[in-house]
């Protein structure tokens, strides 16, 4: 039987062990004081799921935008009595043009047709003896050119050609939401950002709550011949589950809350004839807030541990 | 073993715990550390675990001066010793086994060995059957044995014991003299600060005697009825 004389060995194996059985403790004493345990991780749940949520609401804020500039449009009015050959000349030439995705045609009788059917007023227009309608291209800016100034100098552009009577670009309202969403993400990415400090401090003080009732713990093996190390190393472990079962319960809340909400948000989002989905977050946001959780628990649990083992 | 040369302690609200104190414990002596409460006894044995430094002075620990160690190196000393006290200081949320197991543990030992090893020495005690209890369903006597069990397991060289037999009744704490007995009559040095007289001159070894923090006597205790012969 051999005996480590040393506490600083430092082979692979010796460490490997001394970190399993580290493990092993810090997993008995959370299962230990289980209520501790539970108390503890939902506070730092509670605490998390803030700052969380609002991260989950700025980034559906950059969805909904993508969604919302997507369906723009911009509508050529073509001056009437464009000749048929015209009108295919030009769609030829603009459907070259790297800005435009899709271009479609509807013709004044299409036009008329599509009228009466969506507005109801077939017996007004049945009444009229010619077709008031003018010939209209619906152009699709592709999706690099799609930002309200790049749409704009499109529509500029338009407008000059011979042929174009008028062109529409319903921009005020895309303007104006633009600049409220961005107002609204900064406003949110700020109150984050303060969570987020407050998490610290609060992460630290409940793990320091959580780990003051082991001071005896603490001075009983410091007088058997523990060092500092072998005595913080399971406290750390706990810091770390501590913060992992913290995050992950912050996460299911805030997915409980998000599915709660996406069905008011998908009526909403109808009324905008978007079909904009609420998002969760991606995998690799999932990791993220498990290594934040993990990294708040350490921290918390080393400057809670080194100062009670001090004090010994 | 252990050799104080000219030790004081004097703590930082001035008090002098202990004045230019020699002595010296040979290997596989046993001896007892007496005087009035306030003599200096835990302060004494507190020096020699480390849990407090000299002023001023030598201690030797077979032939290291200790007094200056390193913290970092602290640990390594205090795995050579068993270090008793009144209040058995046991873990309440662990089981009297893994109470016992925990110096080795942390030195490092394998499962198997630790299991051996501590049944050993909760068998010395007489506390084998109770491995599984919780320290409170056991009574001040028991948890005492406990105590020395886990002080012996890593088999120490050193025994250091600071008033063992405090918190119990005549009966009980002569039976825990007579562990320390064994363990002596094993090799392992023993040092007991105990201020039961009544008790300790009954048994033939050396009285270390402390009075307001100094040495007064060294001296060798002959198995008479109650009394001292100093050197």
């Amino acid at each position: 039987m051999k005996r480590n004389h040393s506490l600083y060995q430092s082979t692979l194996s010796l460490l490997l062990k001394r970190h399993r059985t580290a493990i092993l403790m810090g997993l008995g004493r959370l299962k230990k004081h289980l209520s501790s345990t539970i108390f503890t991780s939902l506070v730092i749940a509670m605490t998390l799921a803030l700052p969380i949520l609002l991260l989950v609401l700025v980034n559906n804020v950059d969805y909904a935008t993508k969604g919302l500039t997507a369906s723009a449009k911009i509508s050529v009015y073509l001056k009437p009595g464009t000749s048929e050959q015209t009108i295919q000349d030009l769609m030829h030439e603009l459907s070259a043009q790297e800005q435009i995705i899709k271009i479609r045609y509807i013709s004044p009788e299409q036009g008329l047709s599509e009228f009466a059917k969506s507005v109801g007023f077939k017996q007004v227009l049945l009444g009229l003896n010619h077709n008031p309608l003018p010939a209209v291209l619906e152009i699709s800016p592709s999706i690099a050119y799609q930002q309200p100034a790049q749409l704009q100098i499109l529509a500029a552009q338009l407008r000059q050609l011979p042929a174009v009577d008028d062109v529409q670009l319903d921009m005020d309202w895309i303007k104006r939401l633009f600049a409220i969403l961005s107002v609204i993400k900064s406003v949110t990415l700020g109150i984050a950002i303060i969570l987020g400090f407050g998490t610290v401090i609060i992460v630290g003080n409940t793990i320091k709550y959580a780990i003051q009732h082991y001071q005896k713990e603490i001075q009983v093996l410091k007088l058997i011949g523990a060092s500092d190390s072998l005595i913080r190393r399971p406290f750390l472990y706990t810091g770390v589950f501590y913060g992992l079962f913290g995050t992950l319960l912050a996460m299911f809340i805030v997915g409980v809350f998000t599915v709660s909400l996406s069905r008011v948000v998908n009526n909403l989002a109808d009324t905008f004839s978007t079909n904009f989905q609420l998002h969760l977050f991606g995998f690799s946001s999932f990791v993220a807030f498990c290594l934040l959780g993990i990294a708040l628990g350490l921290l918390g649990a080393w400057i809670t541990v080194s100062r009670s083992i001090k004090q010994c | 073993m252990i050799e104080f040369e000219n030790i004081s302690k004097r703590y930082e609200n001035g008090y002098d715990a202990l004045k230019h104190v020699n002595f010296s414990l040979k290997k596989g002596e046993m001896a007892f550390l007496t005087g009035h409460s306030g003599a200096g006894k835990s302060t004494l044995l507190k020096l020699i675990a480390l849990i407090d430094r000299p002023t001023n002075g030598k201690i030797l620990l077979n032939g290291h001066n200790i007094a200056k160690l390193s913290n970092r190196k602290v640990p390594l000393v205090r795995r050579q010793m068993g270090i008793i006290f009144q209040n058995p200081y046991l873990l309440d949320d662990y089981t009297i086994f893994e109470n016992v197991a925990m110096p080795l543990m942390i030195a490092g030992y394998r499962h198997q060995e630790i299991g051996r090893r501590v049944r050993a020495a909760l068998a010395k005690v007489g506390l084998l059957k109770k491995e599984k209890f919780y320290p409170q369903s056991l009574s001040g006597g028991e948890q005492q044995r406990v105590g020395i069990a886990r002080a012996v397991v890593n088999k120490p060289a050193i025994l250091l014991a600071d008033e063992p037999t405090g918190n119990l009744d005549p009966e009980l704490s002569a039976e825990i003299m007579a562990l320390f007995e064994q363990f002596n009559q094993v090799g392992v040095s023993v040092l007991i600060a105990s201020h039961d007289l009544a008790l300790i001159t009954q048994l033939n070894y050396r009285l270390l005697t402390l009075h307001q923090g100094c040495m007064v006597s060294t001296g060798v205790k002959i198995k008479t009825n109650y009394e001292t012969t100093v050197e």
